[in-house]
This record gives structure tokens, sequence and C-alpha cells, in this order.
């Protein structure tokens, strides 16, 4: 799998003209026609063979001095690939250990390190190679390398001490440390191992930027001196020959975009498998419609329900072409004022049935088979426009976690009365006003104050009450909540939960309560739904269902409460609560 | 963390208080580095200034006018005093002081660099917008081809292929100088090559990285149409890694200004250091090194300014 994402078209011609670049620079002698500094005053800018007045002798044409561009190309290759690798080596090698003692040991080390890096990024690169170049009397291969390792350590360090920051508290490195392995070990036998992958990737990147600032700093004429040849010293030639010989300019220029691009090309696969979040190109998938198949049932019905969802099958494809199904003919109804429980371990799919109710499938995720009716409207196959119309007032949502669902910039009152405005005809001012009422309702305190904060100044619990009343702001029929108090502290979330309780109860909103814990759900719900790998295994009016639960998986969820409450029968709260 | 008035403007300057006294620091550390690195790099400047086979006696007083005959620190502190009072010391070519030399080039410098972001901007925000939009369309997959064959270039090269081509096949633009408007053109497009390129990717990426939110989805759950997500929710939120992209990029401006002032033969601090650096004036060198850093990071202070404004995490003090 690894190699079919790897071998893409961009990346197989990447690896190509690398190859044909170390072909040069391995075996220049042999591959080059001519000796590139055999001069021939005679020859002088001669044209590339297919222009009049031409040699066939040189493929590219000659320079100023009658040497062959063709021989000084695969010549400048080596010294070109030689400076940028060698240059990338040392700048890696210390870029990484002193990321690593950063990251590892913060504190003072971190403080010291981070200061001299910013001091140094405050240089543009060029100008830090330029100050020390234009000082250095001997301008050899080793001079350039390490000014140009000079001028790079600081991005491998500052990237590498950002990744060990997050590893250092993952669990296996806190185990090593308890097990007493030493910080030398911890850091070079565990933590370098897994940045690997980022600091390859990184190399890959800042060779190709080498190998162009290698070319700009001969350009200018602080490049390598002669008659070492590199393909920036040939550009230089060119620049003054310019008016006499183009191609002394333009062979060059593509041999360096080229190999560039070819570096580019390849470093791009590689952060496409080593670590996607450097990648240059990321493909993002989005729902495709298309293959979400319609296809509508109607059912029997009695009574008309608010909800019914029937026979629903989600999959999501595999990176190996195939798919997988989340959901797997799921058939349920909810009545208008109802409470259903859907309860389950994580990836039973119940939180994938909730979202794909609300139309909200992750990007891959499509409907397979299956019909959802809010109202008698069928949802499966509408269009966004038409979702849009059903979402926020024919049924809205509370998600898990309320500090990354509210959106960071926006201020929590804007985020409230968007929703009033986008489904409601009231004016600015009235919207205001509502969403100041549903602050109050949903029992915050200080409900001005709220309004005029950004997410982030408010407390967590506040928070998710600020989440619902988003979700109530324009009266839904149905509300879905999934796990709606996972990410708020115990005490916080029973308050909360009891408070929904009451408010929905007054507003008569038709409820699906999503949750792991059984407990939650059989104080809350009048039915439920218990979900195990994609299927419903066993449904039933709650009560009776952790009175008497038939199917063992539903019992296991049971015990799971009960011995997390001290062995006391929660059941039994649930049946006098479901009595009353 | 009150969000009463006050302790919001508070938050804000304290946090611009925070952001200056680093600056502030980072500009003195670049004083450091400008200096130890001319001094300690293996070459005597005094010796690279007289011709070859110059007797020692010339090259002393040579020493003694640049003042590197004295020890390294007492050296270092007569520079730090100077630069507190504004002297970089004066030009040998020129016989003028640095400081008066460099500033009398820097309009030049500034425009071009200036037009350049602009311009950059103007064409990266929208197509990287754009390409966002529709991830893995054709929109997207010329904007990323562009983006990495742009990434690939050497900025001189492109420069020196526009003058080929339009000033001296076609005879359509100026291939020297900077008197009048259409002179810009050449330079600006040989500068923001690359710059669009890089602008282009940091707004598809962090588009798209928003729409991935949480945010988003509670958005979409509120039905708001998919053109207001995109433009206000995610928008808004993509803005502030760009800025940081943008800050980092004026670096990439300046150094890359030396190249184009170089083969435009634009007046410019570029152009001013090369020459200074093949006249061997070193105090032009050293001077041009320690405005263009200053200028930096005056210009990602600035950027700070936009970003706290674009953020109110930042704004509001609760920075992590």
């Amino acid at each position: 799998m690894i190699m079919r994402r790897l071998l893409r078209p961009g990346v197989v011609v990447g690896l190509v003209l690398i190859a044909l670049l170390l072909a040069c620079t391995l075996f220049a002698d042999w591959i080059a026609p001519h000796s590139p500094t055999r001069m021939a005053p005679a020859l002088k800018y001669l044209p590339p063979i297919w222009l009049e007045g031409s040699d066939p002798r040189y493929l590219l044409g000659t320079d100023q001095l009658g040497r062959d561009v063709l021989s000084r190309l695969i010549h400048g290759a080596r010294t070109s690939l030689f400076i940028a690798v060698s240059a990338v080596m040392i700048a890696t090698a210390f870029g990484v250990t002193v990321g690593l003692l950063a990251g590892y040991f913060r504190g003072w080390v971190d403080v010291v390190i981070m200061r001299i890096a910013d001091i140094q990024l405050a240089f543009p690169f060029i100008l830090l190679a330029l100050a020390i170049l234009s000082v250095t009397e001997v301008k050899s291969a080793l001079t350039i390398i390490i000014v140009l390792a000079f001028a790079d350590w600081v991005i491998h360090a500052r990237i590498v001490r950002g990744r060990v920051l997050v590893e250092r508290e993952k669990e296996y490195v806190r185990g090593a440390r308890a097990l007493g392995a030493s910080n030398l070990r911890i850091m070079f036998l565990y933590v370098l191992p897994a940045i690997l992958p980022t600091v390859i990737v990184i190399a890959m990147i800042e060779l190709a930027v080498l190998m162009l600032v290698e070319s700009i700093l001969s350009f200018i004429g602080l490049g390598i001196d002669p008659p070492a040849i590199s393909w920036g010293t040939a550009l230089a030639d060119g620049r003054r020959s310019l008016g006499n010989a183009w191609w002394m300019m333009v062979f060059p220029g593509v041999a360096i975009f080229l190999a560039v691009l070819a570096i580019n090309l390849v470093a791009d696969g590689l952060a496409d498998v080593l670590d996607p979040r450097l990648k240059l190109s990321g493909i993002y998938r989005r729902a495709d419609r298309s293959k979400a198949l319609a296809s509508p049932r109607t059912m029997e019905q009695k009574e008309s329900p608010l909800l019914v969802v029937n026979n629903l099958s989600v999959m999501f494809p595999l990176d190996d072409g195939g798919s997988v199904s989340a959901v797997k003919a799921v058939s349920f109804a909810v009545k208008a004022g109802e409470r259903l429980g859907i309860v389950g371990e994580s990836g039973s799919g119940k939180s994938v049935t909730a979202m794909t109710v609300m139309g909200l499938l992750d990007s891959a995720g499509y409907i397979s088979s299956g019909s959802i009716r809010l109202k008698g409207r069928e949802l499966v196959g509408s269009s966004e426009r038409e979702l849009n119309r059903v979402r926020g007032r024919g049924m809205a949502m509370i998600f898990q976690d309320a500090s990354t669902a509210l959106n960071p910039v926006f201020r929590v009152g804007w985020q409230i009365e968007e929703a009033i405005l986008l489904h409601q005809k009231v004016s600015r001012s009235q919207a205001r006003k509502n969403a100041l009422d549903l602050l109050r309702m949903v029992n915050i305190a200080e409900p001005e104050r709220v309004a005029q904060s950004y997410p982030f100044e408010i407390s967590g619990g506040m928070q998710q009450r600020a989440m619902i009343a988003i979700a109530l702001s324009c009266g839904p029929d149905l509300l879905i909540a999934d796990e709606p108090t996972t990410a708020v502290d115990v005490t916080t979330q029973a308050q909360i939960l009891r408070e929904l309780d009451a408010l929905i109860a007054r507003l008569g909103t038709g409820v699906i309560l999503i949750s792991h814990d059984l407990g939650v759900i059989a104080e809350f719900t009048d039915r439920v739904l218990v979900m195990k790998d994609g299927e419903v295994v066993e449904s039933g009016p709650t009560a009776e269902i952790v009175a008497a639960p038939r199917h063992p998986y539903t019992q296991q969820l049971l015990a799971a409460v009960r011995s997390l409450e001290g062995g006391e029968p929660t059941g039994e709260k649930a049946v006098v609560h479901a009595a009353g | 963390m009150r969000a009463t008035g006050s302790g919001r403007s508070g938050g804000v300057a304290r946090f611009l208080l925070r952001r200056f006294a680093q600056a502030l620091f980072v500009i003195f550390g670049v004083a450091c580095v400008t200096f130890f690195v001319l001094r300690l790099v293996p070459g005597d400047p005094a010796r690279l200034m007289v011709p070859p086979g110059s007797s020692e006696a010339v090259v002393e007083a040579i020493r003694v006018k640049l003042g590197t005959n004295l020890p390294l620190l007492e050296q270092f502190w007569a520079y730090l005093v100077g630069l507190v009072q504004g002297d970089l010391g004066t030009s040998f070519r020129y016989e003028r002081p640095v400081l008066d030399l460099v500033l009398s080039v820097f309009p030049a410098t500034l425009a071009l660099g200036g037009v350049a972001m602009l311009f950059s901007l103007l064409v990266a925000v929208p197509l990287g917008i754009a390409a966002a939009a529709k991830p893995g369309g054709v929109t997207d997959r010329i904007v990323l081809v562009l983006a990495i064959v742009g990434q690939s270039l050497p900025n001189f090269w492109i420069g020196v292929m526009l003058v080929l081509f339009f000033s001296i096949r076609l005879g359509w633009l100026p291939a020297i100088g900077n008197e009048t408007a259409v002179s810009y053109i050449l330079p600006v497009l040989t500068l923001s090559a690359v710059l669009i390129a890089t602008l282009i990717r940091t707004v598809r990426q962090s588009m798209l990285e928003a729409l991935s939110e949480d945010y988003v989805r509670t958005a979409r759950a509120k039905g708001v149409p998919w053109s207001r997500i995109f433009f206000v929710h995610a928008l808004k939120n993509a803005a502030i890694p760009l800025v940081t992209v943008v800050g980092l990029q004026i670096g990439f401006v300046l150094g890359g200004a030396f190249v184009v002032e170089l083969i435009f033969n634009w007046p410019g601090v570029g152009l001013l250091a090369l020459q200074a650096i093949s006249t061997r004036d070193f105090p032009v060198v050293q001077g041009v090194v320690m405005l263009v850093a200053i200028l930096f990071v005056v210009a990602n202070l600035l950027v700070d300014i936009a970003y706290a404004y674009l953020n109110p995490r930042v704004r509001l003090g609760a920075e992590q």
C-alpha cells in the first residue's frame, strides 16, 4: 500500500530525474562528450545543434571560451549536488541534535537554543551567507558547505524541537523514563526513531532549497572559485554572455530547475507516506454525493413519527480500493417529544449513525442504502441546499467537544445569532436579544458577558451550554446529542444533563442521545438502541432493557456501569425515572 | 481572564510590549552576530582591501582606519556604542556615513519588495482559495503544479529569462533601472514567482485545514450554506497562518531583492551591498546586513500586531 502511494507519477518522474543526476555525478568523466575545461577559442559561442552555424560535436553549443556547454553541465551536477548534499547532512545532524536537546530538556536549554534560533531567523537566509562569504578569501567547496549548513541548521532544529515536545509526553517515552532509561538513551533510541520520518522529509525539502541557494550565491559572484564548475558559476558566465549566447543561460537554469523539481517531487511523495503534515500538495477527499444511493422504501406507519430511519447502511472506502461498512441496515424511529438513546462502545457505529442523520458524514463515507425521513421528508439524496433548510431548524445537534466545535475566532453571541438569522426572519437586534435569552435559558449567569466572549475565554461547562443554546436556537423538532458531556468534568456533566433534560421536557423536543454510558442512557431516555459493530443488537423501552437485558453485549455494558457505581443497580433508578 | 474592556486592551498592551522587548533582544543579537561573523571568519578585511603584494605597513594603516587593530572586545564596544547613536561607520568608497548611504537607497528596495509582496498576495490568495474550494479538482491540480514548479525555479534565472525575452528579443520592457512604472514589471514578476508559489500553498493548506475543523461541522449542523462556511467561518481562521507565513516571507523578499536588484540594476540596498562586497567596502556590507535584519524584525513585529488582531487568543493574552 505504501509503495502504491509512493509510486505516483510525480514521484516516479522525480526518481528518474534524480537517478539521472546521480549518474552525472558518478560517471561524469564517461558521460560527458568533452573535457569541461578544454578551451577552444576558435569554437566560442557555437549555438546548440538545431541552430544555424552549429557544430554537431557540441550538442548544446559552447561558451565564451569554446568549452562544451553540455559537458560543463554534466560535471557541474557533481559540484552542485555534492555541496548541497553535504551541507544538508551537516545541517540536519546539527539541527536535529540541537532540536532534540531543546525539546527534550526544555527549560533553560530550550530558551537559550530557541533565542539563538530567533536571532538567526532574523537574517534573511541569503544575507547571512552573503555576509560570511564577503569576508572569506578562499571560496572552496568546504567554505560554501559550511556557510550553507550554518544558515540552514535552524530550520531543522525548530521543526525537530516541535515534534520532540509532543513526542516526549507520549506513553512510550514516559514508560522508558519510569523504567530508568538514561536521557541519552531515550532521546536517541526512542524519540529519534519516532521523529525520523519528519527529519528525512525536511532534509529532502531543504536539499532542494540549498541547491537553489548555492546557484544564487554563484550567480552573484560568491560561489565556489574557478576552476571548479557548478551550475551556478555556469549561469554567472551565461549572464555575462547574455547578448551573445542565450543557451549559456538557458540550459544550466533548466538543469537546476529539473534537479530541484525532482527533489521536491520526491520530498512530496515521501511526506505523503512519512509525514502528511509536511506535504506540499495534499489531496483532501470530500463527500462524493454521487455515491449516495437513495432507495426510499415507504414504511407502514400507524402514527407519523418525527424521524424514521429505515434500513440505513453507511460505507467507508479503504485505501486498498475496498470498503468497510460502519453502519449495517439500521432501522429506528423517534416520535415527537420522545427520547431515544443509542448506546455502544466507540466504533459501534452510533456516532456515524447520528452524523448520517444530520447529513454530516465525514469526507469519504457514503450511504450505500436506506432512507432517513424527517417529518415525512426524505433526506437521503437531498442536496446540501435542501439539507441546510432542515439543519438547525428541523433538527439540531450538540457535539462531543464544545471547545473545538465552537469557532475560535468568532464571539459566542455571534455564533448563536448566526443560526437565528439563518432560519428566522428577525432583525439583527432581535436576534441579539434572542441569543441572550437562549444563554439565560441554558443557565448562564452573565449572558451579556458570555455573548461578548470568545469561546476560549469561557469554561468548558459554559462552552457546552453555549453549544446547547446554538442547537436550541431555532426550536428544532429533533435534537441529536452526541456524547454531549464527555469533554467536561463529572459534576458539570451531571448538572448539564439534568438541565438539558428539564429544558427539552419543557420544549417537547424529540431527542437522540448518543452515549457509551448505559447509566446516562438509562437515566435520560425512553427507548434505547444497543449498537455493536455497526448493527443494532437489541432495542426497546429503556426501562425494560435495563431491567432485563437479553443480549450478552447489553449485559456487559450494564455490568460496566454497575461496577463503576459500586454495585448500585442503575436500572432501578431508570425504571423509577421512566415510570415517573 | 476577565473580558471587560480594560482587561482586553491590557492583554493587547501586554502582548505588544512582550513582542517589542523580544524584537529589541533579537536586534541586539543580530548586532552581535553581524559583528562576530564579519570579524571571526578567517580572512582579514584590511588585506582584502589592498592590492595583492602590498606592504604590511599599508595593510596596518587600513587596519587602523577600520579599527580592526584594536582588541576584539574593544572593537565590539565601540561598535555597539556607535550603533546606539545611529553611527554605522563610514563608507571607504563614498566617504559618507553608512547610515546615510543605506537610507538613501532603502526606498527603492522597499518599493520593489512592497509591490512584489502586494502583487503576490493578490495573485496567490484567490488562487489558493479557488484550489481549496474543490480539492482534487481541475483548478486545484493546475494550481498545485504551478506551485511546485514555481518553488523549483531559481528566481534569478526567471529574471534573466524575462530580460532575454521581453527586453532583448521583443524590446517591450526596460531591462534595467527603476525610473518608470513600466520598469517595475519585470523585477516584480521575478521576485513574485517563487513567493506566489509559497503563498498559494499556504492559503490552500490553511483553508483545507480550517475546513476540516470541528467548527465547520457545527456550522453545517446549524444549516449555514457552504459558501458562507467557506468565506466566513474557514477564511477568517485560515488568515491566521497566512499572516505568519507572510511575515516569514518578508525575509525572503529582502533576500530575493539582492539578486533581482543585481539583474535589473535596481538602485537599492541589494545592489549597494553587492557593489560594496566587490569593492571591499566592509562598513557598508556590515551596515546593510544590520539594517536589513532590523527591517525584517520590525516587519515581523508589524505582522505580529496583525496576527493579534486576527487571533482573539493572542489578542486577549491567552496565547499558549
